[in-house]
């Protein structure tokens, strides 16, 4: 087995998630908002051209109204739903975007010092004291071994600190 | 990042088919995730195929083309793939690797699980004895679906198996109880994975649909995953958040073809028709995760739908998943070169369980015997008109001929019906009575006098003379 | 159940650990640290995953696990246990259901994971009643005691192999746990229950010939293609064709006291059905539930492939330990096909030459080695016992000269081939009759004849010529028609239906007929024949085929229905009533 990684070196959002993510919550929420009203806009649209549609079919007599009809608003509907999904994408690479703002902040603080010796620590933990670290250009820290090599840029340490967040980024978009 | 703490593998000692050779590991299990991340930036997957002492042989999923061994870098997850799961999948579309194909953000779940799974412990599985109604008159009234079973569809190129399946995924439903879709489409054509979208937008909609598509383009080895993720989907679904799931997966021949390049790439010996010796298991480890479970709500039903080479019923795809699944409905090219949609070769197909799901307090007490009925008339009626075809239809006696009409109005009125048509079973038993009807009534011998009497079935005299064609 | 801690191991001084070195599927490589010898249990990963030892090439050896080997790393330590794959035999086996290699899967969750905590075995206190007497002298295999509450089934506690001499400590009657010391004779402690590795057959005094059937209660079988006690079967037949529930119905209905009915690689459903149905039937012989004479060893298909190899030799374990008590037993192993895929899939994996269809040279070897193993036997006690084997074969693609199914076939003494055209025609149980045969039927025709049935051989050879003959006219009837035919040859056509549908279809679902007593068969197939008779002479007399053809056997024809199990006289009146009928029809 691999040792675990001790968390709490390399979870540098932990103390600021919440905050981040009830940030990110109210704008996604007027995205939400806004979203669900232009789909609501868009299948009422097309139900009403549906209706109209059939209408006019009744009215001819055809028979091919009906299909028109639904494939309208299987369009609406898929438009509208993709549209729901792109805000949730949004939000969340805005999630993203500002948690590595966040993250490449830290540089400018008084801390920053010390959590870099404490990344460069982990680094030769992981790969031996002989490891060759450098900084990265967006902060943190790069190591590398002959065949080995760890990514502690805060970059990083920001993308997988979300993706350790898993279930709770649905908040953004569940009311 | 994971349990091994970040580190990245850079020494490649060998790219070689579709496998890549990383030396220097440590603690890298087999069957192991693998995360990797080339020069230019791109990123692949991988899984491990040999642990060996400092070497890990990783199989990876998008081929090694336009792979240089300098600047690769390998990220070892820790464990075998695992997916988030839950309700979060409900109304997305992914591609075979449940990466969003609809415009949306990454599936989370608050929970992960292995998509290899876990076989279900047989003393803990519940026998199968509830119906799901597909609304597909041939297939409910003749070959029950029932949760918990797996049940194929044996077709052949050139015929409409792939609008059965997405009909029956748009229609399905268990009395009104929690029920959902997961579709794993491997190897579709961009069509094909277009129609199905369409097909299936209605119920995606609705949040009751996930739509897994791994296209023809799209790698080989991608195809193993598909329905691995949707059947971990489903039994999360299922037994977890208690609903009524239906698995479909098509086509089950190009995910054994899939199975066939990776093994012949691992240089594997191949049996039968060069299929891996293990496809029986491999099938198996898939098809087996259906059923129910003591004491927990829910269930998974199976319908893989497979092709058969050249209609070779004998060739090992279907040969085995006949094996191991609880019956097949077998589509045929004559009942659909007779214009009859869905074109079921109602005398091949069997559904095993149907007993258990179909009949009095499952679906209607006339069920069974009329399923039987008009089975047995099938093959009469398919007698006779091998005989006419010998001796001449005026060589029949007045009997036979009803046969004929029989199986006209069984094609036509019974099982024939429009791909977007959900039909009841009410009805669809009611349209069987209506082609039972068309025979004297000596000849409904399965079916008791006094359903005959209600339906107002007639001796031979009073049927007046078969219509001669 | 596989392995007890504190069982005894061979090299006792230390505990050696290994480390290791490489993981592909099922196979891991560790180093060698002494105290392992072929076909050693070890315990893999830090979940103590159980594997076996297949090959030791200088420091290397090499070990077959038998659960999922996903996370597992080269680094880890595998702890060889100094003894072979052994299973522990006792009575709490009976009514039981367990994996392949013999571990209970009643306590076991809803999934089966690979992981260690699933041996604890259930430690019930039994009710022992001791047979001999301290001071007394017993031999290897003699029984020692009885266990009172094993319920329909007499479950003997025997002295081991390899022991023997004065009886220095027995327990008194009464309740004792099961892992207890019930005797101690000649310095060796006796427990109710006892470890056996799996791969070496328990020995016997001596192979018997058998003249005495297993009756199966199914009528084809039992009539046609009778197997002796301690004799082998092969059931081969394609997929649909009705082999696991006929399997089920002689799992069910056949004379023997202990069933160990083996799945392997098959459905999990059916499974599922099997156990339900068996806990909720009552054996007919004894009143008692008929899961009280099974061992179920369930092994389905998508459980690991490995451990389904060694399935098939826990359950002849299983089988052995109850015959040497003096009881009858049947193995159903269902499917051996599925078992011979394992083998392949083992062969391919440690790169074995491959000989047909990537099977390994010695497959043919490993198949009739499995079939060896059944017997009639008179134990190391003293005791009459058997061991028959019914194993079914899933040709693929109902290919029969594939090699597992022709293998097979040279190795059994009766072969029950399932027909697909008769399946498709409803014919159940599809056992073909052209296609199938025993080897038995001398030596059990020599048993009827000097005990119960002396007609049995001439019933026998009488039913196998009408549907010869009916079959050669089949053919001329889907050509010529049968109006065509000479009156006596029509009648040869007629008697085939009625052997047929009359006495060889058999209804599965039907309370008096799912199982037949061996009066009713011979009862039944002696109406039919009657029958036949009867209509031959009326056409010889001048009666018209045609009103002959067109008499209603429906009485006959439900006779197997209408009747008990048992009840020969109740099909004689039928039979009278059909030939009174008979009687009726003038030239």
């Amino acid at each position: 087995m691999t040792t675990p990684a001790p968390e709490q070196t390399t979870d540098v959002l932990s103390p600021v998630r919440a905050e981040l993510l009830r940030a990110a919550h109210t704008d996604a929420e007027s995205l939400r908002a806004r979203t669900e009203r232009e789909a609501a806009a868009l299948l009422d649209q097309a139900r009403a051209e549906a209706r109209a549609i059939l209408d006019e079919a009744r009215r001819q007599g055809e028979a091919d109204g009906a299909d028109a009809a639904r494939d309208l608003l299987v369009r609406a509907r898929r438009e509208a739903r993709s549209r729901t999904l792109d805000a949730r994408r949004e939000s969340y690479e805005e999630l993203r975007r500002k948690a590595a703002e966040r993250v490449r902040a830290l540089r400018r603080t008084d801390g920053y010092a010390s959590l870099r010796k404490r990344l460069e620590h982990r680094a030769r933990a992981l790969l031996g004291p002989d490891a060759e670290v450098t900084e990265h250009a967006d902060g943190g820290v790069v190591a590398r071994a002959p065949g080995r090599r760890v990514d502690l840029s805060l970059t990083a340490l920001a993308d997988g600190a979300l993706d350790r967040m898993g279930g709770g980024v649905r908040s953004l978009w569940e009311p | 990042m994971s349990v091994s703490g970040g580190i990245e593998y850079t020494a490649v000692r060998e790219l070689r088919g579709p496998l890549a050779i990383v030396e220097g590991v440590s603690g890298i299990g087999w069957d192991e995730y693998v995360r990797i991340a080339l020069a230019s930036g791109e990123r692949r997957h991988g899984v491990v195929l040999d642990a060996d002492r400092d070497l890990a042989v990783v199989q990876v999923l998008e081929g090694t083309a336009g792979m240089d061994p300098a600047g690769v870098r390998a990220a070892f997850s820790g464990s075998p793939l695992r997916v988030p799961v839950g309700t979060d999948w409900l109304g997305r579309v992914c591609n075979g690797r449940g990466e969003p194909l609809d415009g949306g953000p990454p599936v989370f779940g608050a929970h992960d699980a292995e998509v290899g799974g876990a076989p279900i412990n047989p003393v803990r599985r519940e026998p199968p004895s509830e119906p799901v109604l597909t609304g597909v008159g041939a297939v409910d009234a003749l070959t029950t679906l029932v949760r918990g079973q797996k049940l194929p569809v044996f077709s052949v190129a050139g015929l409409p198996h792939l609008e059965l399946a997405a009909q029956i995924a748009a229609q399905a439903t268990a009395a009104g109880e929690a029920f959902s879709v997961v579709f794993a489409g491997m190897g579709l054509t961009h069509a094909d994975a277009s129609f199905v979208r369409d097909a299936l937008e209605e119920r995606s909609a609705a949040g009751e649909l996930v739509l897994l598509l791994n296209t023809a383009d799209d790698p080989v080895i991608e195809r193993i995953l598909t329905p691995r993720i949707a059947l971990t989907v489903a039994e999360h679904l299922a037994f977890t958040e208690g609903r009524h799931v239906l698995v479909v997966m098509t086509d089950m021949t190009t995910y054994a073809e899939a199975l066939r390049e990776v093994s012949a790439a691992r240089g594997e010996i191949p049996a039968r028709r060069a299929y891996p010796g293990y496809l029986y298991s491999d099938l198996a480890s898939l098809y087996e995760r259906c059923g129910r479970i003591r004491g927990r709500p829910g269930s998974v039903t199976v319908l893989p739908v497979l092709t058969m080479p050249a209609g070779d019923i004998t060739h090992p795809v279907p040969d085995l998943t006949g094996y191991i699944t609880e019956g097949q409905i077998v589509l045929s090219p004559e009942t659909h070169a007779r214009g009859v949609y869905p074109p079921v070769d109602a005398l091949s197909s069997l559904s095993r369980l149907m007993r258990k799901g179909a009949g009095p307090g499952r679906t209607r007490d006339d069920h069974l015997d009329v399923a039987a009925q008009l089975l047995a008339a099938l093959a009469r009626a398919r007698q006779v008109r091998d005989l006419a075809d010998l001796v001449g239809q005026a060589a029949l006696s007045p009997t036979d001929r009803r046969y004929l009409d029989y199986e006209e109005a069984f094609l036509r009125d019974f099982a024939h019906q429009r791909s977007d048509e959900p039909r009841d079973l009410d009805t669809s038993l009611e349209r069987g009575w209506r082609a039972l009807l068309t025979l004297p009534r000596s000849q409904l011998s399965m079916l008791p006098a006094r359903l005959l009497d209600a339906h107002g079935a007639q001796d031979l005299d009073d049927l007046g003379e078969g219509t001669p064609r | 159940m596989t392995e007890a801690a504190g069982t005894p191991r061979r090299a006792t001084a230390r505990e050696p650990v290994s480390r290791i070195l490489r993981v592909t599927g099922p196979l891991v490589e560790m180093e060698y640290v002494g105290g392992t010898a072929m076909y050693d249990l070890v315990s893999i990963g830090p979940a103590g995953l159980p594997g076996e030892v297949v090959a030791i090439n200088g420091d290397v050896v090499t070990v077959q696990a038998y659960e999922y080997t996903g996370g597992l790393a080269p680094g880890q330590t595998a702890l060889p246990q100094g003894r072979p794959l052994s299973v522990r035999l006792g009575p709490e086996l009976l009514g039981g259901i367990f994996d392949g290699l013999l571990r209970p899967l009643s306590g076991a969750g809803d999934w089966l994971l690979p992981d260690a905590g699933r041996h604890a075995a259930e430690e019930r206190v039994r009710s022992f009643s001791p047979s001999v007497a301290q001071g007394e002298q017993v031999a290897e295999g003699e029984a020692l005691g009885e266990i009172q509450d094993a319920g329909p089934v007499r479950v003997k506690v025997l002295l081991p192999p390899g022991c023997g001499g004065t009886v220095e400590e027995i327990a008194a009657a009464g309740d004792v746990p099961s892992d207890a010391v019930v005797a101690v004779v000649g310095s060796v402690e006796v427990r109710v229950g006892a470890l056996w590795p799996v791969r070496q057959p328990r020995p016997v005094r001596e192979r018997v010939d058998s003249h005495e059937s297993l009756n199966t209660g199914q009528r084809v079988i039992d009539l046609l293609f009778p197997v002796a006690r301690g004799s082998t079967v092969a059931v081969p037949g394609g997929f649909g064709t009705g082999k696991t529930m006929l399997l089920q119905q002689i799992a069910k209905w056949c004379d023997a006291d202990v069933i160990v009915y083996v799945g392997c690689g098959e459905r999990g459903n059916e499974m599922a059905d099997v156990i339900t149905e068996l806990a909720e039937l009552q054996d007919p012989r004894t009143g008692g539930r008929l899961a009280d004479r099974t061992v179920t060893i369930a092994n389905t298909s998508n459980m690991p492939m490995m451990a389904r190899e060694a399935s098939v030799y826990t359950g002849m374990t299983v089988a052995e330990y109850f015959r040497d008590m003096g009881l009858d037993v049947v193995v159903i192993a269902d499917s051996t096909s599925r078992w011979a895929e394992a083998l392949r899939e083992f062969a391919s994996r440690t790169g074995a030459l491959p000989a047909e269809e990537g099977y390994p040279a010695g497959l043919a070897s490993a198949i009739a080695a499995f079939y060896e193993r059944a017997a009639a036997v008179t134990t190391l006690g003293g005791y009459r016992g058997s061991v028959t084997v019914i194993g079914a074969v899933s040709p693929p693609g109902g290919d029969m000269t594939e090699p597992v199914t022709a293998h097979t076939e040279r190795f059994v003494r009766c072969l029950w081939t399932l027909d697909r055209d008769l399946a498709y025609a409803r014919h159940y149980p599809a056992v073909s009759w052209a296609g199938s045969f025993s080897r038995d039927v001398p030596v059990l025709a020599a048993g009827h004849r000097a005990a119960d049935d002396p007609a049995w051989t001439r019933r026998r050879d009488r039913v196998g010529a009408v549907l010869a003959e009916a079959d050669r006219l089949a053919d001329l009837v889907d050509l010529i028609g049968i109006a065509a035919l000479p009156a006596r040859e029509r009648i040869s056509v007629l008697a085939g239906r009625l052997v047929r549908e009359g006495v060889l279809q058999q209804s599965a679902l039907s309370e008096q007929d799912a199982y037949c007593g061996p009066e009713k068969t011979a009862a039944l197939a002696d109406a039919v024949l009657a029958v036949a008779d009867r209509c031959r002479e009326l056409v010889d007399s001048g009666v018209p085929a045609a009103s002959v053809e067109e008499t209603d056997f429906g009485p006959l024809l439900r006779a197997r229905e209408d009747t008990g199990p048992h009840d020969a006289a109740g099909v004689a009146a039928l039979r009278d009533a059909m030939l009174t009928r008979l009687g009726e029809l003038r030239p």
